[in-house]
């Protein structure tokens, strides 16, 4: 479902050059609960983002959901992200403008599905995560738990084959970090949807079925 | 997508009620501006009618002296001035001359039917001094004028609005109460009297002899050896000529131009308050999107990885800008949709709805064009570096 093949990304300013993932490879089967562990600055959210097609590589092959994505155009990492690789992250990013409901629908406007649809579906997503009681309250409204429920929500709406979670228990407490880890298990379960997840909590990196660390942009187990 | 931006901008009313009101007050203004540019522009297409260049108009003002005698001095002082080479062409009229500020409205009747015209007392040589051209019948002959015919000759909008599709060739309207009768000998084109920028309205052509008031103008078609220092001798021969009487000479283009800074100085005004608010327009929306933008660059980064494309992230922006206007723009409609419904200045509708569309482009093209830059800004956001700040 991903994989990465002699993965190296560096940041160059002016003066400065640093090497940020070295020599990265990873590969990620359908249905497989990956969790991406390291200190702070070690690369677990650059590798995140170039799976997520977020950023590219300075070097090294990346194959997503069967596709070599190096030639890929603007709009077609685009498409893809749209359709394949659905988002969670640590600041929840809900839109506070919009109803949850309409939150959810986000990805689905970026495709062609009707406005019916895109209700049902967001509908579905939502009482998937037991928010369907919440469907017209405003981010504002929600604990941090909630806003939590309604961004995965948010990622799978899109049925996409492969979750990526940014740290997704890190602003929430315990009772509700597990009850969204609860979540994310039970997608992967059931769905066979493949999650690659960056934490920094071990308990929760013990619940998946691989763990990959990084120390210094390098894999080192 | 549209019902999608509709609601993240109504749910965002308040922030945006100021910048809405701006463009609201905006467009009433640019409409009232539109009104007065497409009227005035409407009027000027229409064809004048005669010729002004080189026509010197020359006004005698007699205080103590008999309305005859005046008018005999100013008979003889025609005769004596196309006797000179640089003149090609005298005629005498009533003091409302082309571009003139002076007026004579009179009502010219026939068959019960009232018409409110401007009432030009004129002789023979008026038509050829003025190079007005005839689209029926004649212009009042020198026989008719030396024996004080009552004649008439009208112009087109006179005709329509007093005999409407009927022949007014050889009709008798009244003029006065008195229960004579004028014959219509001529229908002209278009005369529009104060200029260029005057609507079109009847005009009425009157045989002076036939009419109790005195002349007071002489025109005169002049040629290329019309120069300064004729000028000079002229006014002196023709201070000979009338004694006692106050001479002012004129050219119809001197006149012209006046009238037509008379018409453009309100437009160039209301233009200009115009111009500073759409200025003002402009720079609020440039810096509200600036503001906008910044904070809204996590919501930027996000949309960018649930799948929008730079482009759809640019014209997402610009649209919701687009929109923001156009609500205000649809308000701004209802308004300006009142003032044909009301008849409000008697303008034609025809009027208010080029003025409404042009208003309507004019904003759109503006707000599309200050959006365009700061969203071509939030294009360019890196989702991978705001989703992180975040």
């Amino acid at each position: 479902m991903i994989s990465l093949n002699q993965v190296e990304k560096v940041y160059r300013t002016r003066t400065v050059e640093t090497l940020a993932l070295n020599n990265i490879n990873l590969s990620v089967e359908q249905g497989e609960f990956l969790s991406i562990m390291g200190p702070s600055g070690c690369g677990k959210s650059t590798l995140l983002n170039i799976i997520g097609l977020l950023d590219e590589p300075t070097r090294g092959k990346v194959e997503i959901a069967g596709a070599l994505v190096r030639n890929y155009s603007g709009r077609e990492l685009a498409q893809l992200r749209n359709e394949k690789i659905g988002f969670v992250f640590q600041s929840f990013h809900l839109i506070n403008d919009l109803p949850v409901v309409d939150n959810v629908e986000l990805p689905l406007l970026y495709r062609k599905v009707s406005a019916r649809e895109r209700r049902r579906l967001a509908e579905e997503a939502l009482q998937s995560v037991g928010l369907s009681n919440r469907i017209r309250h405003f981010p504002t409204q929600l604990s941090g738990g909630q806003k939590q429920r309604v961004a995965i929500a948010r990622a799978i709406v899109g049925r996409p084959s492969i979750l990526l979670a940014d740290e997704p228990t890190g602003n929430l407490d315990s009772v509700m970090g597990n009850e969204v880890m609860d979540i994310l298990l039970r997608l992967n379960k059931e769905y066979r949807t493949t999650v690659v997840m960056v934490t920094h909590d071990e308990s929760m990196a013990r619940r998946t079925n691989r763990l990959v660390r990084l120390f210094d942009g390098s894999q080192v187990g | 997508m549209i019902k999608h931006l509709i609601q993240l901008i109504w749910n965002k009313k308040r922030s945006n009620f100021l910048l809405t009101t701006e463009i609201f007050a905006s467009f009433i203004v640019l409409f009232g501006v539109m009104s007065l540019v497409f009227y005035n522009y409407g009027n000027y297409v229409q064809p004048l009618g005669y010729d002004y260049e080189d026509v010197w108009a020359v006004y005698f003002t007699g205080q103590d002296t008999p309305d005859s005698v005046f008018s005999e001095a100013l008979e003889r002082a025609k005769q004596q001035v196309v006797s000179y080479p640089e003149i090609d062409g005298a005629a005498l009229c009533t003091s409302n001359t082309p571009y003139s500020q002076t007026t004579m409205r009179w009502n010219i009747t026939y068959e019960g039917k009232s018409v409110l015209s401007e009432m030009i007392l004129a002789d023979e040589n008026l038509a050829s001094v003025l190079n007005m051209p005839l689209e029926e019948g004649r212009w009042m002959d020198r026989a008719e004028v030396e024996s004080g015919q009552p004649v008439v000759v009208l112009n087109r909008q006179a005709k329509e609005a007093l005999f409407g599709d009927e022949p007014a060739l050889g009709k008798m309207a009244s003029l006065s109460d008195d229960g004579k009768f004028w014959k219509v000998v001529g229908v002209l084109g278009n005369f529009k009297a104060k200029g260029e920028f005057q609507e079109l309205e009847p005009v009425v052509f009157i045989n002076h002899q036939s009419y109790d008031i005195p002349m007071d103008v002489i025109l005169l078609n002049t040629n290329e050896g019309a120069d300064a220092v004729f000028e000079a001798a002229l006014l002196k021969g023709l201070n000979r000529l009338a004694r006692g009487a106050n001479i002012e000479l004129s050219y119809l283009t001197s006149q012209r131009r006046n009238q037509h800074a008379i018409t453009k100085a309100p437009m160039i005004i209301a233009a200009t308050v115009c111009g500073f608010l759409l200025l003002n327009v402009g720079l609020g929306l440039l810096g509200v999107l600036w503001f906008n933008i910044r904070k809204r660059r996590g919501e930027i980064g996000l949309r960018r990885a649930l799948g929008a494309t730079r482009g759809g992230i640019l014209v997402h922006f610009v649209s919701e800008a687009v929109l923001i206007a156009a609500f205000a723009i649809l308000v701004g409609l209802f308004f300006a949709g009142q003032f044909p419904l009301l008849g409000v200045f008697g303008l034609d509708a025809s009027i208010y709805l080029s003025a409404a569309l042009a208003s309507v482009g004019i904003l759109v093209v503006l707000v599309a064009a200050c959006a365009f830059v700061p969203s071509r800004e939030a294009a360019q956001v890196q989702p991978a570096m705001v989703l992180h700040e975040e």
